[in-house]
């Protein structure tokens, strides 16, 4: 059976009231302030880890430099000098033993050291398409055709290079047309994650060239197949006669 | 002795609280993932042929063969894999689809029993290698497992589980089904380095 509360008791029996009875908030104060702080406590110590390993996979600090632009990463200061892209299939391709179904990107910076210098770096190479417009990624500098000219006096990696400014080549082998849209070189120092740089190789400069002329038409006819075949076998037959890539790409005079 | 005590309306509500939350605590529970499910991966399953593609990888198993003996000379290497077992060996072409990645211990499950694809080809199979997207590496992977396990009712829906590198928590995997029961013993078994192909 259910009865009536102890305050209608008391009333019922005649008895004088007690004090008034503190709200059920003033009662149970201590707890509530004692749930108040477990609740957000307990819910930050079983998703911290996980949320900093998410924050550290979270590439939301992408330093986006347009081509021509340079930008400061890790105290050093990098710029695109230069880019080629030799098609497979075409003559120079086939120099340098590419696969007929493959394009090969070779991207030359110009990278000068500053106080805080980037002695190594993870170097990628991104790129989009009409038939993959999602940002795709191949490491850079390996699985590289087996005639890849040796790069001089160029770095392969980030190099502190005793304070002296350099030329870094960043090349990597991607299926055909991969690069048809766009394409960034991607460079990251482990102790500088999730920040990374990202340098946007301009559309124009991937058809690559022999002569400065060129390189500037090229803008308006990249998207012609002919042109692009041609300039690949240009670009390509001067790594195999010069036997460096940073010479050859960073005097497209010639 | 049972008291006189009367059931107060706070009292009631009170005990009618706690069994509703019990009651939800049972229902949560039994509708949430626990245990080994908390970090199962995302299967993607077919058959042998199909193309299966997951969020890292994509990719088909082409053919298995039953090997009591492997003739790598193709690879360069004159190790010939004796086993107190048989071989399975796996033919697949893998490609990532975004980034670079590697295949993170291949699996063959008959039944309860999972064995891990072999180690002893290094080099040579395609768990070694790094995939990249767009450009599928065609090659071998190799189990080494008992001969009773072969024999067993539960080989003809043995299980080819491929995930990549370290992400087989709460990622795709892709799970190709396959009847090992029907599958002749072959000696030397020719196996080569992956090779590339574009897609």
């Amino acid at each position: 059976m259910i009865s009536e509360s102890p305050g209608e008791r008391a009333a019922d029996t005649g008895e004088p009231f007690a004090a008034a009875e503190p709200s059920w908030w003033r009662r149970n104060r201590w707890s509530v302030l004692a749930l108040a702080v477990l609740l957000p406590g307990t819910v930050i110590v079983t998703t911290s880890s996980e949320w900093f390993d998410y924050q550290n996979r979270l590439y939301s600090h992408a330093v986006t430099v347009p081509d021509g632009e340079s930008a400061v990463y890790g105290g050093a200061e990098f710029r695109v000098h230069d880019t080629v892209l030799v098609r497979g299939g075409t003559e120079g391709g086939d120099e340098l033993e590419l696969d007929p179904d493959m394009d090969l990107i070779v991207a030359v910076l110009d990278v000068t050291p500053g106080k805080g210098s980037v002695d190594s770096c993870d170097l990628t190479i991104s790129a989009t398409s009409p038939g993959h417009p999602e940002k795709r990624a191949w490491n850079a500098n390996v699985d590289l055709p087996r005639k890849f000219p040796p790069t001089g006096d160029a770095q392969t990696t980030c190099s502190d290079s005793q304070g002296e400014p350099y030329r870094l080549v960043v090349a990597a082998t991607i299926p055909g047309g991969a690069a048809e849209s766009k394409s960034w070189v991607h460079i990251e120092k482990l102790g500088l994650a999730p920040d990374y740089l990202e340098l946007e190789l301009s559309p124009s400069a991937v058809s690559s060239a022999s002569t400065s002329s060129d390189m500037s038409s090229s803008a308006t006819s990249a998207a012609r197949r002919d042109d692009l075949r041609q300039k690949s076998n240009a670009t390509a037959s001067r790594l195999m006669r010069t036997g460096s890539t940073s010479k050859s790409i960073t005097n497209p005079m010639g | 002795m049972i008291s006189g005590r009367r059931v107060t309306r706070r009292g009631a509500l009170s005990a009618l609280t706690v069994v509703v939350a019990l009651a939800a605590t049972v229902v949560v529970y039994g509708v949430t993932p626990h245990g080994d499910d908390i970090n199962v991966p995302f299967n993607v399953r077919g058959g042998i042929g199909d193309v299966l593609t997951g969020r890292t990888l994509t990719g088909a198993v082409t053919s298995v063969r039953l090997a009591s003996s492997i003739d790598a000379t193709a690879a360069d290497s004159d190790w010939s894999g004796e086993t107190t077992g048989t071989w399975v060996v796996v033919d697949a072409e893998i490609a990532a689809r975004f980034e670079p990645s590697s295949l993170y211990r291949p699996t063959l499950t008959i039944g309860d029993t999972t064995y891990y694809a072999s180690e002893r080809l290094s080099l040579v199979t395609l768990d070694d290698g790094t995939v990249r997207p767009g450009i599928a590496s065609v090659g071998v992977i190799l189990f080494e497992v008992s001969d009773d396990k072969l024999r067993s009712a539960e080989a003809a829906k043995a299980e080819i589980g491929i995930n990549a590198s370290f992400e087989s928590i709460l990622d795709s995997r892709l799970v190709t089904q396959v009847d090992l029961t029907s599958l002749p013993v072959e000696s030397d078994v020719a196996v080569s380095r992956p090779e590339e192909k574009v897609l």
